[in-house]
């Protein structure tokens, strides 16, 4: 990470910034009158408007952390404050430091907390970056209607369309064929072991990362949680419009916020400024409104956006820098691991490591009064206690055994229940868990038993692993048989009657 | 260790990794095990249903075939494989089944006399023999129904010299009377110098033209985290079982004739209610086989719990609870048929899981419906007050007139609820090139070094219970590779 540090933090790089920053400015500055930009702001009211920009934008920055933390599932346990620390760190990063350094910090960082190889928490973050591109072009696909796009602003965007799209179809090819590209990486032994187990490395972090595009359920969440996070960061364009008299017009919030977010992938310097500026203005402008109040606009919204997330980046990175020492002067009294018995075997270690450990999802609400509704509590002779008892074993066993289908059929069991969910709140006015235990029941038994083959094997699964779990629990057992319940792990072996003892 | 290799690397340990790797390393050669599951120890066989299945079924018992008319299937996942679950009934495959491979495979060096030695050597290993004591009340009735009906029954030989009917064979035998491979062949091949690396999956196959050069594998350890590592190789055996086989080569670029001929035994069960108790919840597996119609169709006694009892009932009727009422009177009996359906085995795209899939032949249907109006009869002939067939929608038999309409009328697929234990053929082994992924003795078509020796290569359904069957076959492959092998 120092090389690339020091190549991209280069005085060349830094200059070409400055200049790109500057050209912008210049290119802004043609058409305004700076008087009357001095007076557009005087007399923009910026409350309540600044705060509530500000706080649409510091939301949208928390639902990143989700998001991020949506991505890492399995791979790595992170707090939702955590996740949102680590994105900030790197737009701070970026506010400060020149030619995009904030997405080497935030990679690091990610890495830190996490123990992932930085390899993949740098494709996290790339990845993480071509979803927001989609995201903005879906985005500006929408406003593209209200405020019609000409001239090199078009082509810039079928540019980023394309390069974007093509990114992310290349990486759902690599997510749903990781195999593939593990064999064919494999294939480079001609590089000698040290060079092939770096690049199978890289590849295998690189996979890891992308591994949850394979479950649509959480492809589709962090996809849809990437428009919730640009929708917020439009809230924030839109929140300072009326603050300068504007319509408060979501269609010119959008497009302020597409158009500019694209036009600050050019390389300029720390926080944007000249590209923002000039972006924001131009699309706001494309809308009718003057210059110089369009400038005005674009410099308070460029503080709403830099001032408020540096401030919180640079207080994350304080505090993780003190974490980090503490950890430090641990990890030099540590001592080192011993060699492992395993190493007996012919292998070669390509890398490890420590994904988060499996969840056992506690049963939602829904999923106990489903699987209540499928057991014949009242057939069986149970105290209240006892009856809570099983219920929470049996509903725990059959999330568990949901959980544990491939995931296709796992996805069509989901739309399957929020289809039995939204016909049962249509026909009941009321959500299935708040109906009374008999109707629960009688409604259960004619989506399970019932004459549509489609719900009946929809419920299959659900009624026969909570019978199972449900019969062979050994207090239901027990009290079938009318015998004392049987510890688990001593199995009654029974020796049977000869015939002729029989008979006698 | 910069360089280290190992010989020969065997990836599965059930029925078929295991021979293979005994027979290797007691021949001297190097051997390496590699197995996806946990090694658990006797002590923690025997729990609960709900507990075997969370620890030693592949996916937790959930992994479905999927066709119009969808099938349960289950595979074990732990050391051993699926020899850690099954019942142990031992069959050796008919003179008929091998006749047909020979014709329409044209599997070489199969006849009996030839498969009789290794049908021996792994008799022995496992020790198969029959019931000493009496038979269980349910498998006491089967014989009793056979008789009255006059077809052919026999107590099927078990590999479970000891059994002391606890119940569990499907939960790991927690006596250890049924010896699954981790208990038997396994132990005596790491005796032997073969060790077995547990928990750790193999992911990919690497090639370099049509060699096999290792493996890339993920290893779980004890601290949770995940290794990736390479295991290089001088031969590989795949024997990791008829569904995880042909999974394993697709996703490695090796597809040809693998994973496209899958064939299982459709399987349909019954609940019988008798007039006086029964308990098979804590008696030992019917042993009874009616063979009278084999090999299309066997009828027998299928492993029994409450809630097994009540998943069976809940696919004939709603009104589950009261028939519980007489679970200590009731058994279960299934009919299976040889399979003539074909399917398929893909390594799934979403979640690197095996997307499995069969098409129930309209013949498999027939079949199934003359076997439920023959174990029907049966049943109704050994005393049975009713019969419950997992048919949604089709009232209790209770009469011979009920049950013998299934002889000529036909069953409605999309009512049936099937399972199989039984796969095979996902890649079968023989001379003809237009058919078969291996050749006679299970060497990968286009591979130097590159073995099938599990159900997989098995031509075709076999028709009986096949751990005999692939036993002895991945015993004649072993013997064939190290008479043959450079």
């Amino acid at each position: 990470m120092s090389g690339q540090k020091s190549k991209l933090g280069s005085p060349v790089a830094i200059v070409v910034g400055v200049l790109v920053s500057a050209g912008f400015v210049v290119l802004a500055a043609r058409w305004l009158d700076w008087s009357g930009v001095w007076a557009a702001l005087g007399a923009a009211r910026l409350w309540p408007w600044v705060p509530l920009a500000v706080g649409s934008y510091v939301v949208g920055h928390l639902v990143r952390g989700v998001r991020l933390r949506l991505i890492l599932r399995g791979q790595a346990e992170l707090q939702p404050v955590t996740a949102a620390n680590i994105v900030v760190v790197g737009y701070a990063v970026n506010n400060i430091l020149p030619a995009r350094m904030g997405e080497l910090a935030r990679s690091a960082i990610l890495s830190e907390r996490t123990g992932l190889p930085f390899a993949q928490s740098l494709t996290t973050t790339l990845l993480e970056r071509i979803l927001d591109g989609l995201a903005i072009l879906a985005l500006f696909a929408l406003t593209s209607r209200v405020l019609p796009v000409t001239g090199w602003l078009h082509t810039s965007v079928v540019a980023a369309t394309w390069i974007f799209s093509g990114a992310f179809l290349a990486i759902i090819a690599a997510a749903i064929a990781p195999h593939l590209v593990w064999r064919l990486t494999s294939g480079t032994t001609w590089m000698g072991p040290k060079l092939h187990h770096a690049v199978l490395r890289l590849v295998l972090a690189a996979s890891n990362a992308i591994a949850f595009l394979r479950r649509p359920r959480q492809g589709l969440s962090v996809f849809a949680l990437s428009l919730v996070v640009w929708c917020c960061e439009a809230g924030m364009f839109l929140a300072v419009l009326p603050a300068f008299g504007l319509p408060l017009k979501p269609a010119w919030a959008l497009a302020a916020m597409t158009i500019t977010n694209l036009g600050i992938l050019v390389p300029s310097s720390p926080g944007f400024i000249g590209p923002f500026h000039y972006f924001c203005m131009s699309a706001i402008a494309a809308a009718g409104v003057p210059n110089d109040t369009a400038f005005s606009y674009a410099v308070l919204v460029h503080a709403a956006f830099y001032l408020p997330v540096t401030l919180w980046g640079i207080g994350a990175l304080a505090r993780y820098g003190v974490e980090m020492g503490t950890l430090l002067s641990i990890a030099r009294r540590a001592e080192k691991l011993k060699p492992e018995e395993t190493d007996a075997h012919p292998l070669h270690s390509v890398s490890r490591v420590r994904p988060a450990p499996p969840v056992e999802r506690p049963p939602s609400k829904l999923m106990t009064a489903i699987v209540e509704a499928a057991c014949p509590f009242d057939s069986v002779p149970l105290d209240e206690a006892a009856r809570a008892a099983v219920l929470t074993r049996v509903a725990t066993f059959v999330c568990g055994q949901i959980d544990a289908l491939p995931e296709s059929i796992g996805v069509l069991f989901t739309v399957g229940v929020t289809g039995f969910r939204t016909i049962v709140g249509a026909t009941h006015l009321r959500g299935f868990c708040k109906l009374a235990p008999a109707s629960r029941r009688r409604i259960f038994e004619a989506w399970a038993y019932g004459r549509i083959g489609l719900t009946r094997k929809l419920f299959r699964v659900v009624r026969s692993t909570a019978l199972l779990a449900f019969y062979d629990d050994p207090v239901v057992t027990a009290a079938l048989v009318g015998q004392a319940p049987r510890a688990e792990g001593t199995a009654e072996l029974v020796r049977w009657p000869t015939r002729a003892s029989k008979s006698s | 260790m910069a360089n280290a290799r190992v010989e020969v690397l065997v990836i599965g340990s059930g029925a078929g990794g295991a021979t293979t790797a005994l027979e290797l390393a007691r021949r001297g050669r190097d051997v390496l095990v590699v197995e996806e599951g946990r090694r658990w120890p006797v002590e923690d066989y025997g729990q609960s249903s709900t507990a075997a299945m969370q620890r030693l079924y592949r996916r937790r018992g959930m992994t479905p075939i999927l066709g119009k008319v969808p099938i349960g299937y289950v595979e074990g996942c732990a050391v051993g494989g699926s020899t850690e679950i099954n019942s142990g009934f031992w069959h050796r495959t008919p003179p008929e089944t091998l006749l047909r491979w020979r014709t329409q495979y044209d599997l070489q060096a199969a006849s009996v006399e030839e498969m009789a030695p290794h049908f021996q050597w792994a008799e022995g290993e496992v020790g198969v023999s029959r019931s000493s004591g009496p038979l269980p009340e349910s498998s006491a009735l089967m014989l009793k129904g056979a008789e009255a009906m006059g077809w052919a029954a026999q107590e099927v030989p078990r590999a479970a010299r000891n059994c002391r009917s606890s119940n569990l064979c499907a939960h790991g035998c927690p006596t250890g009377a049924k010896p699954g491979m981790s208990r038997s062949l396994l132990p005596r091949a790491e005796e032997a110098g073969a060790p077995l690396l547990t928990n750790t999956r193999v992911k990919v196959l690497l090639r370099r033209g049509g060699r096999v050069t290792g493996v890339l594998a993920e290893r779980r350890h004890d601290d949770d985290t995940v290794e990736l590592v390479r295991i290089d190789a001088d031969h590989v055996f795949v024997c990791a079982g008829p569904t995880e086989t042909p999974a394993l080569l697709r996703r490695s670029g090796v597809r040809r004739y693998i994973g496209e001929s899958l064939r299982i035994h459709p399987m349909l069960k019954v609940a019988a209610r008798f007039p006086r108790e029964v308990d098979a919840h804590v008696s030992s597996l019917p042993l009874i086989q009616v063979k009278q119609f084999a090999p299309e169709l066997s009828l027998g006694g299928g492993f029994f719990t409450f809630g097994h009892l009540a998943m069976l009932l809940s696919e004939n009727t709603a009104q589950v609870s009261p028939h519980m009422a007489d679970a200590r009177r009731m058994a279960s009996y299934y009919v299976a048929v040889r399979g003539n359906g074909v399917g398929s085995v893909r390594s799934s795209i979403l979640d690197e899981g095996t997307v499995i899939r069969y098409r129930l032949s309209d013949e498999d249907v027939w079949n199934l419906s003359r076997g439920l109006a023959r174990l029907a009869m049966l049943l109704l002939a050994a005393g049975a007050e009713e019969v419950y067939p997992a048919v949604h929608g089709l009232p209790p038999i209770r009469t011979d007139v009920d049950a013998a309409r299934w002889l000529d009328d036909r069953l409605s697929g999309s009512t049936l609820s099937l399972t199989t234990v039984h796969a095979f053929s996902s890649a079968p082994m023989g001379e003809r090139r237009d058919r078969c992924a291996t050749d006679s003795f299970g060497k990968v078509n286009g591979f130097a070094n590159l073995y099938l020796n599990d159900a997989s290569t098995l031509p075709d359904s076999p028709g009986v219970n096949p751990q005999g069957s692939v036993m002895a076959f991945a015993r004649r492959n072993a013997l064939h590779f190290l008479e043959n092998a450079q």
